[in-house]
């Protein structure tokens, strides 16, 4: 018994020497500690650095698991890629948009000045349909949006204009010039010309996506129309053929009319474009809610997400949480 | 010298060799697990500290975080979290059955390092060893196909623990081998990172009363520029190189 005690004190002692040995050169290793407090030395420095640099520190404070950031000058770069090669050709049907002016004339009379009858007209676009190509944009950031100026060039085209002139006499003058009416149809055309629309870029996040909703405000712009000479000379005829006794020959002045409607078309259509062109737009960069690790599938739900824009950057972040269910995927 | 003198010193040299024998015994198998361990610790931190260097000199420039047109930022956490969710992943790799059971990732030393824990059991034989994988997540590639981020496990070092049983160290040093060599990237294949990057911008056309206007894909191609692992986070630079 007393030989079996002392040799499982020999070999403990053994394995102690073995072990104190092994610890205490394994303590000495000076490459360990030399690579050990040059790791120290620049962690702490990379510490620093994080701290100075806004972007980094920005990112090392927030809690989401997916940050996402966009320089403004790549949103920028798209928006103008965007208009250029998707709004190179828009077609815009300005059938049916019309215009209306009206007056009163009166006329000196030998019971003194006097309402001798009102005209009205209207200038409808029967069919007309333009082209308009959009410049490069002009964006500004603000809070999750961007304001955007877009440049839209129409090009020039030709279509048919009705015109209605219509002369309501006032019962004085009823006996020598009866009312009338006056319908063209004429040539017209709609001129080259270049308008600015104003709106925003609305950017929204969801669970898995980032969205551009372009947004019309100011939605309106005067359309330059012109008719052809051969056109206007129609008008004149058509007025002219009033002018004459028994008419209203001796009251209604076809030159102040024609001056009156040159007036009116030269003001322009007012065009109305919708409020929501396009729908969201999707943006390239988006998180997904599945992916592969190997041969499995694992599910992930997204929740959280914060999107905020400032006047260089456009930062997204997403809380990710990972679920245990997974499936085994192809390969 | 009588008979009795030498056998008593025979004794005493056998009892003398007993602690001898049992201090080399134990010299020798602390020296081939802890020599493979100080070697692979070193190895990873000589690596972290090569890697940290870069970024010190990087953010003594203010470049730390240097990117054209988009940054992608993981957090360590997600990454555990994906890498375990898919444990256990197993397989044959040379010789050895391999079962990868847990995953830790740390991305705060400079590198996106990846600890994989699990065992190797010996083909043949029911002889297994307890495993530890130190690898590097590395951004390889953009799915072309799906637009994902695709990362993969390059290996720095493998260390087996309990590996003293008689007949397995030999092929434990094999298995180092090759799981460096493919045997990881068998296994493992690659590990997506949440992201998608599509290579196109679609929008839809337009047919309304005044407006129409054609659908379009205007393409974007966005390419990972620059990988860099620090303060606990996978940093991503992306830059959209503009198509003609």
């Amino acid at each position: 018994m007393k030989r079996v005690l002392a040799l499982v004190l020999l070999v403990a002692a053994g394995v102690a020497a073995g072990y104190v040995e092994s610890v205490t050169r394994a303590d000495t290793a000076p490459r360990r500690r030399e690579l050990q407090r040059l790791h120290d030395e620049l962690k702490g420095r990379l510490a620093a650095g994080v701290g100075r640099d806004p972007i980094a520190a920005r990112a090392q404070a927030d809690t989401g698991e997916i940050i996402i950031a966009v320089r403004a000058q790549l949103i920028e770069d798209l928006t103008a890629r965007v208009a250029r090669q998707y709004l190179r050709q828009v077609t815009l049907d300005l059938t049916a948009f019309e215009v209306h002016a009206r007056g009163t004339l009166r006329k000196d009379t030998f019971i003194g000045r006097r309402k001798v009858g009102e005209w009205a007209v209207a200038v409808e676009i029967q069919k007309l349909v333009g082209q308009l190509r959009a410049g490069a944009p002009r964006l500004g950031f603000a809070s999750n949006v961007l304001d955007v100026e877009l440049p839209l060039e129409l090009e020039p085209a030709s279509g048919q204009i009705g015109l209605h002139f219509s002369w309501d006499s006032a019962a004085l003058v009823n006996l020598v010039c009866k009312d009338f009416a006056v319908e063209l149809a004429v040539d017209g055309q709609v001129l080259r010309q270049r308008h600015v629309l104003r709106g925003q870029i609305e950017l929204a996040a969801d669970d898995e996506e980032l969205t551009a909703t372009p947004v019309v405000h100011e939605r309106s712009f005067p359309m330059k129309v012109e008719l052809t000479p051969s056109s206007w000379a129609r008008v004149e005829a058509a007025l002219v053929s009033q002018d004459s006794l028994g008419r209203c020959g001796t009251i209604l002045d076809p030159e102040k009319v024609m001056q009156s409607l040159r007036e009116l078309v030269a003001q322009g259509i007012e065009v109305k474009l919708p409020r929501s062109i396009l729908g969201p737009v999707r943006l390239p960069a988006r998180l997904e809610q599945a992916v592969k690790v190997g041969d499995s599938v694992v599910q992930l739900t997204l929740a959280g997400e914060r999107l905020h824009s400032s006047k260089t950057m456009l930062w997204s972040s997403t809380q990710v949480a990972v679920a245990a269910a997974r499936s085994r995927a192809t390969r | 010298m009588g008979t009795i003198t030498r056998r008593r010193v025979a004794r005493w040299v056998l009892l003398a060799s007993v602690p001898v024998l049992a201090f080399l015994a134990f010299r020798w198998n602390a020296r081939t697990t802890r020599d493979a361990a100080e070697s692979l610790e070193d190895t990873v931190l000589a690596l972290r500290n090569v890697a940290l260097q870069t970024l010190v000199d990087a953010a003594d420039r203010g470049a730390l975080v240097s990117f054209t047109h988009a940054l992608v930022v993981v957090d360590q956490s997600l990454v555990q979290d994906l890498l375990r969710a898919a444990m256990p992943i197993a397989g044959p790799v040379g010789g050895f059955e391999v079962r990868l059971e847990s995953a830790e990732a740390s991305f705060d030393g400079g590198l996106a390092l990846v600890r994989l824990t699990g065992k190797a059991t010996l083909i043949e034989s029911s002889l297994s060893a307890d495993l530890e994988v130190y690898g590097g997540l590395e951004v390889v590639s953009m799915d072309p196909q799906s637009g994902r981020l695709r990362c993969e496990v390059r290996v720095f070092g493998v260390e087996a623990h309990r590996s003293n049983l008689i007949g397995i160290d030999e092929p434990l040093r094999g298995l180092t081998e090759a799981l460096s060599h493919g045997g990881l990237a068998a296994l493992l294949r690659f590990v997506e990172i949440p992201v998608r990057i599509d290579d196109h911008l679609t929008l839809p056309a337009v047919d309304s009363k005044r407006l129409r206007i054609p659908a379009a894909q205007v393409p974007v191609r966005g390419e990972v520029t620059e990988v860099k692992a620090f303060a606990g986070k996978l940093w991503l630079a992306l830059a959209e190189q503009a198509r003609p």
